[in-house]
């Protein structure tokens, strides 16, 4: 069984019974990738990145029933991920991430620490492409942009964080 | 993809939310369990299970831990409390020993690492019977309804040193 088809079978199975238990199996699956990307997002400060995984996965679940697979179910979730981030904390002053919070990675990464301080959209487009791994379609679906957008995004988040970078070591 | 392992306590959280929200439906399980606890009551004053008889088995006593399927099974609880009633009443006429409670739901898991609340889980009640062998131990648990009901049942024997 390959992983959409075991997705599937879990979703499914979530849909029929919609008991703890099938939420527990669903949710194991996809803990570790919901809630890194979550971490990343919410620079490493860990009581932040448990709100929005706790939030998107409310909304994942309020919304499964109309999932249409167009999309991997991860790619989906990771969707919601940066939603939730976003209107909960994209909107607000980025400030250094708060080192006595952080879990992963540990204070004194400077590009993590970099990557905390980018502008949000090149944030989450470096995070979803050179982190995550998702391609330039699947994070255009994800956020709601064409191709391209995140092309240059991602371009522009890296010469960012290669100037951030050059800066600190002059 | 780079996973991170979330805390251990976010899950529970999370269900818990969902539970809040009214986006989980509310454990069946516990329905079966109060059939199973007024079975228990129900047969243990009908059949004496807590009185040994002078001809009980001195065989070893074994734990059988009740797990409750995760959905309601087809019998309705009347059925279910006589079937329970009837295994019971098979044991005891059997000469075995038997005695056992209900378990409410939730408790509490202990580690170095904390105390952590058990959201709704199997685990729903035991019996220590007596028996024969290994062997004896098995088919009594075997011929508990709880099995043909999709639950499942762990036998372990009693250490009595």
């Amino acid at each position: 069984m390959n992983d959409d088809e075991e997705d599937r079978r879990l979703v499914e199975r979530f849909l029929g019974a919609r008991d703890a238990a099938s939420f527990r199996a669903l949710y194991r699956r996809h803990a570790g990738g919901v809630y890194g990307l979550a971490l990343r997002l919410c620079g490493g400060r860990a009581a932040e990145a448990d709100d929005v995984t706790q939030e998107a996965w409310l909304r994942a679940v309020r919304r499964l029933g109309a999932f249409a697979w167009r999309s991997r179910l991860r790619t989906w979730l990771c969707g919601i991920v940066v939603n939730v981030w976003r209107e909960t904390h994209g909107a607000a002053p980025r400030g250094e991430p708060a080192p006595e919070a952080m879990v992963s990675p540990p204070a004194g990464d400077d590009v993590a620490r970099i990557v905390a301080s980018l502008p949000p959209g090149a944030r989450e487009v470096l995070l979803l492409h050179d982190v995550e791994g998702f391609t330039h379609a699947e994070i255009a679906e994800m956020l709601g942009i064409e191709d391209g957008t995140s092309k240059s995004q991602l371009s522009r988040a890296r010469a960012a964080v290669r100037a951030a970078l050059a800066t600190e070591k002059s | 993809m780079n996973d991170v392992t979330p805390p251990p306590d976010l899950e529970d959280r999370i269900v818990r939310a969902l539970e809040r929200e009214g986006l989980l439906r509310r454990p069946r399980r516990a329905a079966l369990l109060a059939s199973a606890a007024a079975a228990l009551v129900a047969a243990g004053v009908a059949v004496g299970w807590f009185a040994r008889r002078d001809d009980a088995p001195n065989g070893p006593r074994y734990l059988l831990l009740l797990e409750s399927p995760a959905a309601e099974p087809p019998a309705g609880e009347p059925e279910r409390v006589s079937a329970i009633i009837a295994w019971a009443r098979g044991q005891r006429e059997a000469g075995r020993r038997l005695g056992g409670e209900k378990l409410v739901d939730g408790g509490w898991q202990l580690s170095a690492a904390g105390t952590r609340p058990l959201a709704a889980q199997p685990l729903g009640g035991y019996f220590v019977v007596s028996a024969a062998d290994d062997a004896d131990a098995l088919r009594v648990a075997a011929a508990h309804p709880l099995i043909g009901w999709g639950g499942r049942i762990l036998v372990r024997r009693i250490d009595e040193l």
